[in-house]
């Protein structure tokens, strides 16, 4: 099966989902994509991009009972399937691959 | 627990039929706004519900468009043509009155008919702007799942209809009446179906003291 190809926002998120494990939700994904890239996403671009891993069936959901913390809705938690991991490795090695050597253009004194 | 704005929460509600991502948006916005109103205060708190529920918007209206189906589109189809029979048989009887009414008094109602100086257009538009908020008013109230979003599509395939037929018709309008025309209608027709969102808040009794419980009891 081929490995879908993800773009940035997908792959940040994605990585997101992987660190928080368990308390991967909505919120605490928000909050952590926000705060590593400095960049105040709104509530609906992370699950339009959550939405896009799942038909990518990179990412499956499970919903929790309904919180009046909610206002009586139920919390989605988000998990990382087998493919979905494999799209990580993926991306992960042709950024290696893509950055090779680059560092000792950008930094002579490494070279 | 402190509940978010009312008219915000139903407005975000009406653009998105009941899913997991919907939910799960409210959900969020719900559960931040609790946090922050207790941290930075309900003004606040407030404030900063209404600027995500604006940048949440367009993400419900696009996930809901992109799911439609032949027989949601078919629903959308009915409310839309009731709507718009329904308002233009009120706007002709409308007009018919008053023209009579203004016969009768003597009054010339040539005003009425269209015209192309610049007075006469303001009060198209003018008139247009009243049209389409009932048109919306009247989409909303006939749909109970998407109201909102029906009076947006509403608006967007009237201004369409309306500036094909201008252009059909060879008149002599020029583009700033097409575009004043267009934005008109697709905010009349929004701004109806907000003021329906906002006065339907509960359809019973039964739904405010339930709202009631899970809000402001806890």
């Amino acid at each position: 099966m081929a490995i879908p190809t993800l773009r940035s926002l997908e792959l940040t998120v994605l990585l997101a989902v992987v660190r928080l494990g368990d308390d991967a939700n909505g919120l605490a994904i928000r909050r952590d994509v926000s705060a590593r890239t400095q960049h105040d996403y709104s509530v609906g671009a992370i699950y339009t991009t959550l939405q896009r891993l799942e038909e990518k069936k990179l990412v499956s959901s499970s919903t929790t009972d309904p919180s009046p913390l909610r206002g009586g809705r139920s919390r989605r938690q988000f998990k990382i399937t087998a493919t979905g991991q494999r799209a990580l490795g993926e991306a992960q090695r042709v950024a290696a691959s893509v950055w090779a050597g680059v560092g000792k253009a950008l930094r002579p004194e490494l070279a | 627990m402190i509940a978010p704005p009312l008219t915000a929460e139903r407005l975000l509600q009406s653009l998105s039929a009941k899913t997991d991502f919907r939910d799960g948006i409210l959900g969020d916005l719900a559960e931040e706004y609790a946090e922050r109103a207790e941290s930075e205060g309900v003004s606040a708190a407030r404030r900063w519900y209404y600027r995500e529920a604006a940048r949440a918007a367009p993400h419900l209206l696009l996930h809901w468009a992109r799911r439609l189906r032949a027989r949601e589109i078919r629903r959308l189809v009915n409310v839309i043509v009731a709507a718009y029979f329904l308002v233009s048989t009120f706007v002709t009887f409308s007009m018919l009155m008053a023209q009579k009414s203004l016969e009768m008094l003597g009054i010339s109602a040539s005003f009425l008919a269209l015209s192309s100086s610049r007075a006469a257009w303001m009060s198209q538009i003018a008139c247009a702007a009243v049209f389409a908020m009932m048109a919306g008013y009247c989409a909303a109230s006939l749909d109970k799942k998407t109201p909102l979003a029906s009076a947006m599509l509403l608006g967007v395939l009237w201004s369409v209809v309306a500036v094909a037929s201008l252009i059909m018709s060879d008149s002599a309008y020029s583009p700033w009446y097409f575009l004043a025309a267009t934005i008109t209608m697709i905010i009349g027709t929004t701004r109806g179906g907000m003021l329906q969102v906002r006065n339907a808040r509960f359809d019973n009794r039964q739904e405010y003291q339930e709202w009631r419980d899970k809000h402001v009891a806890s």
